[in-house]
């Protein structure tokens, strides 16, 4: 994955536009969970997601090391998602404590495409996480999955407080999953948490 | 260490992230086409400030109550400092360029705009719509700078 991701950056510079739209549609997912999980709206979410690719044409030439894209990326656009979150004036979906009672259909937590009654509960539960964890459990879901190197470098979370972070959002799920009739089956650990 | 991926509730969160948000088609769109966007033919100039982001700088109100929002690029020889005035959701700019006079040119999703540098080194556009811009300068001997994009 790599070196493919090295060698679809140096074809990009060359001004392969196929190269390029591989690289989008390989770090799309990583980008959009980063800022979904800061919990910006669907608009937002997608300027910041527009301007990191923009950011990264604009380097295309200067990336010194191809194969630390992923890591480059996610810092950039992560950049992006506070900046629009420190500028204000922007609207910010709920806070972490007030969630809203209707749906919004640009909410993250929005629920209306899960058909299963047990799915939207855990989405739910996953929408009342401190951001940290939300947006590390989002960053740990990427396909091809990030290495732990590549998220602390993303997130700004020291190695060791991965763990820990990921424990602290997926603990109170795994509760709930417990108490729920539902989820129940869910609730085991399967080699995941020592 | 990293066997999450092998619990089964991260993995049912991830297909019901995959459901609930997945990435939009606009937004892969999007990403694709900024390719077209690549300038091989200027010098890019950096942001060096933003005082919407960098910690220490002073809020500057302007008339009423309106935010004003200073963004400062930069190159070896050039410098481009843009005030940015929002008023009923569309953006204002006055553009102050240093080391170069010219043509600058507005370039936003919804199109480019083209304002002449003034003798005093600046130019002002209006009708700014919300989104990612950058400025590109032509300048009068020939050389050509663009800013980085920035989201206003």
């Amino acid at each position: 994955m790599r070196e493919e991701t090295s060698d679809l950056v140096a074809a990009a510079a060359a001004g392969d536009s196929a190269a390029w739209d591989a690289l989008v549609s390989q770090y799309s997912g990583l980008l959009w969970s980063i800022a979904r999980g800061f919990r910006l709206s669907s608009a937002d979410a997608g300027d910041a997601v527009q301007t990191t690719w923009l950011r990264l044409v604009e380097n295309l030439d200067r990336i010194e090391d191809p194969a630390r894209l992923p890591g480059w990326l996610a810092t950039t656009v992560r950049r992006e998602c506070i900046r629009l979150l420190k500028r204000g004036g922007r609207e910010r979906l709920s806070a972490d404590d007030d969630l809203p009672d209707l749906p919004d259909p640009a909410d993250p937590l929005d629920t209306h495409l899960l058909t299963e009654e047990r799915d939207a509960a855990l989405w739910l539960a996953f929408g009342r996480l401190p951001e940290r964890c939300r947006v590390l459990l989002r960053a740990l879901m990427v396909s091809p999955p990030s290495s732990y190197a590549e998220i602390s470098a993303a997130l700004g979370l020291p190695i060791g407080g991965i763990g820990p972070t990921r424990g602290r959002g997926l603990d109170p799920l795994r509760q709930i999953a417990a108490a729920d009739d539902l989820l129940s089956d869910l609730a085991t650990p399967g080699g995941g948490e020592a | 260490m990293n066997l999450i991926q092998d619990d089964p509730l991260f993995q049912r969160l991830r297909t019901v992230a995959e459901q609930a948000d997945p990435v939009p088609e606009s937004v892969l769109e999007a990403g694709r086409a900024a390719f077209l966007l690549r300038r091989l033919d200027a010098e890019l100039a950096e942001l060096v400030m933003d005082s919407a982001f960098d910690a220490g700088t002073v809020l500057v109100r302007g008339p009423g109550d309106d935010e004003v929002r200073m963004l400062s690029f930069e190159t070896d020889r050039v410098s481009v400092d843009i005030q940015v005035t929002t008023t009923e959701g569309t953006r204002s700019l006055l553009v102050v360029v240093e080391g170069a006079s010219g043509d600058v040119t507005i370039e936003t999703s919804a199109g480019t705009s083209t304002a002449s540098i003034d003798s005093e080194g600046r130019c002002s556009v209006t009708g700014i719509p919300a989104g990612t811009v950058r400025l590109h300068l032509t300048a009068d001997d020939g050389s050509a700078v663009t800013t980085s994009w920035v989201s206003l």
